[in-house]
């Protein structure tokens, strides 16, 4: 009876497995059904390897991830990843895609720059032509109206107010990619109505508003500094999240090109449609990135290492404006103050190696993009590595080094001042490194941080107000005699006087 | 006179196929191999090509054909071809084990696409082919599918498939003793003891952790070695071995509460004394419902295998 059970429950499965993609249709052809979707990070990943196959030939793997394997002796050292690697050049814009942010590519001509930006409008969905026709070439000559659309003309002469006046919008503004060539060379008036896109979504003319949807830019340009037939406007090149820069042609390619030559294709002619990106997808992909976990860990650490890039100690007597600003609105560098008159240790404090500190929005930026390398990745939480492997594209161009800092002048960092993607990562090393010593010191901190989070300070008595303030006091004391003012002393300072003025303050409202 | 050889034509069609799916296939797929699909047509395809070439409904057999090497290469179950030459050898020496081929299938389905269907189809009657095709297809993808030890066991008794018609009776004789369940576990004497060889598995397989991923199939992941998985099929007499890249499914291990208590080169199982000669220290173990204990050892490839009475 058992024999028979277990070879009917064969019999059962075989029956299961008969029903599936194949089949005849009316014509007696074999037909396949749609085979169940790739998920989308797989898919994503898929994506990348075409490109990487079939399409841009670059073997600089530069984002790697787990312990390094050592090879060579320590004058000169090769270091191989274990894990998986990937190329900036193709990974980064990809991550745009789906973030929908913006990138600059630079790097000399004939690199690939706008055949890169061409794939990923091609992954969007879109047809080559239709690419070519939507790409925003920068001239000298270009208007606003080249960039945006104009006004009908019969409006123009019969409207009695703006009103009346219709605009026709240029197409590629409601596009999902966009794709401007050569940036800096659009004159900088006609910039300005690059910005309000980039920036706000949006542009005006007339009165007219056109409302770009969520779409992703690729923006080129050939000189590195940014400069060009025009300057490029502070605030358009602020908007840039990422810089990527293009790699060298490997002359182990060659043959590959010969090949083109000879058969007259180019990838963009033959992207296979099982890698396109349906809209549907890709806010999925958008949704999903953005729900990828970001531990408080990791932010703390991150948190800890860019703090110190905005501290300065010789700006200012005052806590709140010790910091590069205060230096920089008096017309000061930090080059004048980081000198033998500052007691801190200029090779271990992270502080003296910028001019410059990070903006809110390149904190957004920098954990936007590190969700998108975990979802691409296919982990469901940012960990620090991928914040290490993210952050040197996206502070490439925010991030200022302070050349004269003794830090470049040790003969082993001197290498720092030109391999800035190499200079940013031991920033973040070295931070950790410092994180985890530190942490002891903030073990009161936290716990004063933790009681004002989850008490509600409104409801206090004054009894437990007055003993709050009291403690934070000491504890401020302990910090400033007992320790060296650096940039993490700082930051916790100028928290625990926040927490000492919301307590203080609502005393003073009980007095009231 | 004008020529029009039957053969020429034949050609054209074979031809004209081929490049369509070449087309076909880049267009869609970004895993399209297209030197394997080469390599494929000039062996598997031809000799399916040329073995059904004189039928009446040859165009939709060999199109039908076609659609499934297409799609194999498209979603990367197909991996490799045979060449003419190998053709040749195995329509001389059907009974040619694929150790004297020297390849290794990844799939059940690549095995039936690349070996089978090409050598056998013109055997199956005309009418018949294109509902075989379908059914080769889908069975194969959905074994592709289940959980690894179920394919993996398949294309270990895939040289002993008869003929492709026959393929749904192979499958349920294949399948049938692996989903016998245990008899229940008594753990009490006597208990036999006998050693499975790690090397049977790999060269170099060092047993690590054990785990039940059916009744009958146990999956031991090598302590050293990253991808390197065995499978051990204890219905079987005596017990099959296979190698695999990957773990061979999730745990179904029942909850055993037995007592165990391991010693030097022996273990007692509910107060028992089993010997378990040369083993020394244990490294880890296993109690699989059905009543058997799997035990490794800190420096050996071996496996001890305690069968309860």
């Amino acid at each position: 009876m058992r024999n028979n059970k277990h070879h009917t429950n064969a019999i059962a499965l075989i029956q299961l497995w008969l029903h599936g993609r194949a089949q005849l249709d009316d014509n007696g052809g074999l037909t396949f059904q749609s085979r169940k979707a790739n998920s989308l990070p797989e898919k994503c990943r898929l994506a990348y390897q075409w490109i990487l196959d079939n399409a841009i030939y670059c073997p600089y793997t530069d984002i790697e991830y787990g312990p390094r394997i050592t090879l060579g002796r320590a004058e000169q050292q090769i270091k191989l990843a274990s894990e998986d690697s990937y190329a900036s050049f193709i990974l980064l814009p990809l991550l745009t895609l789906m973030t929908s942010r913006r990138l600059l590519l630079i790097g000399a001509p004939g690199r690939g720059k706008t055949t890169v930006a061409t794939l990923m409008a091609l992954l969007a969905g879109y047809r080559l032509d239709e690419i070519k026709h939507a790409v925003q070439h920068g001239h000298p000559q270009m208007t606003q109206a080249d960039i945006l659309g104009s006004p009908l003309p019969s409006d123009l002469v019969q409207a009695r107010n703006s009103a009346d006046i219709r605009v026709l919008w240029r197409n590629w503004i409601r596009m999902r990619v966009k794709i401007i060539d050569e940036y800096n060379r659009i004159p900088t008036k006609t910039q300005s109505c690059l910005l309000s896109l980039m920036a706000e979504g949006y542009a005006e003319m007339y009165e007219q508003i056109i409302h770009s949807e969520n779409s992703a830019w690729f923006l080129t340009a050939n000189d590195d500094l940014g400069g060009g037939t025009f300057q490029v406007i502070e605030a358009l090149k602020d908007r840039i999240d990422i810089v990527v820069r293009c790699t060298p042609f490997n002359t182990h390619y060659l043959e590959a090109l010969a090949k083109r030559i000879a058969q007259a294709k180019q990838p963009e002619d033959f992207m296979p449609t099982d890698i396109i990106l349906t809209p549907a997808e890709l806010d999925q992909i958008g949704a999903a990135i953005r729900a990828i976990d970001m531990p408080p860990e990791v932010l703390e650490i991150l948190g800890f290492m860019i703090s110190q890039l905005d501290f300065c100690r010789r700006a200012s007597d005052t806590l709140e404006y010790q910091n590069k600003d205060t230096l920089h609105l008096a017309g000061r560098r930090v080059g004048h103050v980081c000198t033998e008159d500052c007691p801190l240790d200029k090779l271990e404090n992270l502080c003296t190696q910028t001019e410059s500190g990070v903006s809110a929005r390149a904190y957004q930026t920098i954990i936007h993009y590190a969700k998108a390398l975990a979802f691409f990745r296919g982990q469901t939480t940012v960990s620090n590595e991928d914040i290490r492997q993210i952050l040197p594209w996206v502070l490439h161009e925010k991030l200022k080094p302070n050349p004269q800092s003794d830090f470049f002048q040790k003969t082993e960092n001197h290498v720092y001042q030109t391999d800035k993607v190499s200079w940013i990562r031991q920033l973040f090393d070295q931070a950790i490194t410092q994180y985890a010593a530190y942490q002891p010191l903030r073990q009161p901190i936290i716990e004063l941080q933790t009681q004002a989070t989850s008490n509600n300070i409104d409801g206090l008595p004054p009894q437990e107000l007055k003993q709050q303030i009291q403690t934070i006091r000491q504890q401020i004391e302990d910090m400033i005699t007992k320790h060296e003012l650096n940039a993490p002393v700082h930051n916790d300072i100028i928290l625990l006087k926040h927490l000492y003025v919301q307590y203080r303050n609502q005393l003073q409202r009980h007095h009231w | 006179m004008q020529k029009n050889t039957p053969q020429t034509s034949s050609d054209t069609v074979f031809e004209q196929e081929i490049n369509r799916v070449k087309e076909l296939g880049q267009k869609q797929y970004a895993h399209w191999d297209n030197e394997l699909f080469i390599d494929i047509c000039k062996g598997a395809a031809q000799l399916c090509w040329n073995s059904i070439r004189k039928q009446s409904n040859r165009d939709k057999v060999f199109a039908a054909y076609m659609e499934l090497i297409r799609e194999g290469i498209g979603c990367a179950y197909i991996t490799q071809s045979l060449s003419s030459g190998h053709y040749k050898y195995l329509i001389k020496n059907q009974k040619t084990l694929n150790k004297f081929l020297g390849i290794t299938w990844k799939s059940f389905l690549e095995y039936c696409l690349i070996k089978e269907m090409p050598l056998t189809i013109s055997q199956v009657p005309a009418q018949q082919q294109l509902d075989l095709m379908v059914k080769v297809w889908n069975l194969g993808e959905n074994i592709r599918q289940e959980t690894p030890w179920k394919g993996l066991y398949i294309l270990s008794r895939a040289e002993e498939l008869p003929t492709l018609t026959k393929i749904e009776k192979f499958l349920v004789d294949t399948m049938a003793p692996l989903l016998r369940p245990p008899a229940p576990a008594r753990w009490q004497p006597p208990f036999r003891v006998s050693i499975i060889d790690g090397s049977n598995i790999h060269d170099d397989f060092l047993p690590g952790d054990m785990h039940q991923v059916a009744p009958s199939v146990i999956c031991v992941h090598d302590r050293r070695l990253a991808g390197v998985y065995g499978g051990i099929f204890i219905n079987n007499e005596p017990n099959t071995l296979l190698l695999h890249n990957q773990c061979l499914g999730h745990s179904q291990n029942d909850d055993c509460n037995i007592a165990l208590e391991f010693e030097h080169s022996s273990v007692k199982i509910q107060s028992h004394r089993v010997d378990l000669t040369r083993l020394g220290e244990h490294h880890s173990h296993l109690l699989c419902s059905g009543g058997q204990l799997l035990v490794s050892a800190v420096d050996s490839q071996r496996i001890w295998q305690v069968v309860t009475g």
